[in-house]
């Protein structure tokens, strides 16, 4: 569904979809997640100013007013400092593991790749729930400080 | 900041217990020693020979960046051999980055694990010595040895990680 909201003579453009267990709203390409099943902000995305709502809780009554609940919550969002919808190497070395692979849906904590590095093994775990799209290294590749690893749905 | 030593018998591997410790809440200078190590390993999961007699542990760190946890994992070689040095006068060479070589034989493991996301959320430090170990298997003979058999005597484990750990703390008070 598509929605025009005009807010202090400001036009949004929201679009809403939903089914029994999540509610997504879009608002000017900001995507907003609502886990309606945990009540929690599941993932939410803006890709142009890497921002990033950390999980929190949406209280019991946003269940009966669903999105419209769930907005005011996604709206107190917290900038991290990357993340998103990749994973970076957050320095360079060498892939000495691989946990996941392509299709995979996995939750916050788990682990994702391993990456050796200035004698020391980096366990990469993913920063929220996801699903994944694709994997762009092997094990045992060399790679460098910020490429992508992972791209996540 | 305290050591909480958490001993126990044997497991699988004391990082993993460290790791797990840590991200249930477990401060920093958390160690987890063990007698003896089921399933220790090192670098690419190579495994680390852990009878009971060595001295196995890991140390929770406190957050630092990326940069002095790895000028930490190299000073802990150094520490290491100036323990050996000071306890027990023999002479360590250390194989940079962090090797410690007794009469030209491997002595000691370190192996630094980072659990990180968008940050790092927790930094442990494996360490691995063999001290009170009397005999190698066969296919280690050649290139580890213990300071059991170097000495001819049995040492001090307690003393031994008491100062190791200490010197870290100094070294990483330092770099921060």
């Amino acid at each position: 569904m598509n929605l025009r909201i005009k807010i202090k003579d400001k036009e949004y453009d929201v679009e809403v979809a939903e089914n029994d267990h999540e509610v997504r709203i879009s608002i000017q390409g900001k995507e907003f997640i609502f886990d309606l099943d945990k009540r929690k902000v599941k993932y939410a995305n803006d890709p142009e100013n890497k921002t990033e709502c950390a999980q929190r809780n949406i209280p019991e009554g946003s269940q009966r007013s669903r999105g419209e609940g769930g907005a005011k919550e996604g709206l107190s969002c917290v900038v991290l400092p990357k993340g998103g919808k990749e994973v970076k190497a957050p320095l360079a070395g060498v892939i000495s593991d691989i946990f996941v692979k392509e299709g995979d849906t996995i939750t916050m904590g788990q682990k994702l790749v391993s990456l050796s590095a200035m004698k020391m093994e980096n366990e990469i775990v993913a920063e929220a729930d996801a699903k994944i799209k694709k994997i762009l290294v092997n094990k045992d590749e060399k790679v460098k400080e910020s490429e992508t690893l992972i791209i996540f749905d | 900041m305290q050591i909480d030593f958490k001993k126990f018998e044997a497991v699988a591997s004391t990082s993993d217990e460290a790791k797990k410790l840590a991200l249930s809440g477990a401060e920093p200078w958390t160690v987890v020693v063990a007698n003896e190590q089921t399933g220790g390993h090192g670098r690419k999961g190579d495994e680390w020979f852990s009878p009971t007699g060595g001295l196995y542990f890991s140390i929770i760190l406190p957050k630092s960046n990326i940069e002095d946890l790895q000028t930490l994992t190299i000073l802990a070689a150094f520490i290491i051999a100036k323990t050996i040095k000071e306890i027990y006068g023999l002479e360590p060479l250390i194989k940079l980055p962090n090797d410690v070589l007794l009469n030209g034989k491997k002595i000691c493991g370190i192996l630094t694990e980072n659990i990180i996301d968008k940050e790092i959320k927790t930094s442990v430090m494996g360490i691995g010595l063999n001290t009170n170990i009397k005999e190698l298997p066969a296919e280690l003979k050649g290139i580890a040895t213990s300071l059991e058999i170097e000495l001819k005597k049995e040492v001090d484990n307690e003393k031994i990680i008491n100062q190791i750990i200490e010197g870290l703390r100094a070294q990483l008070e330092i770099l921060n």
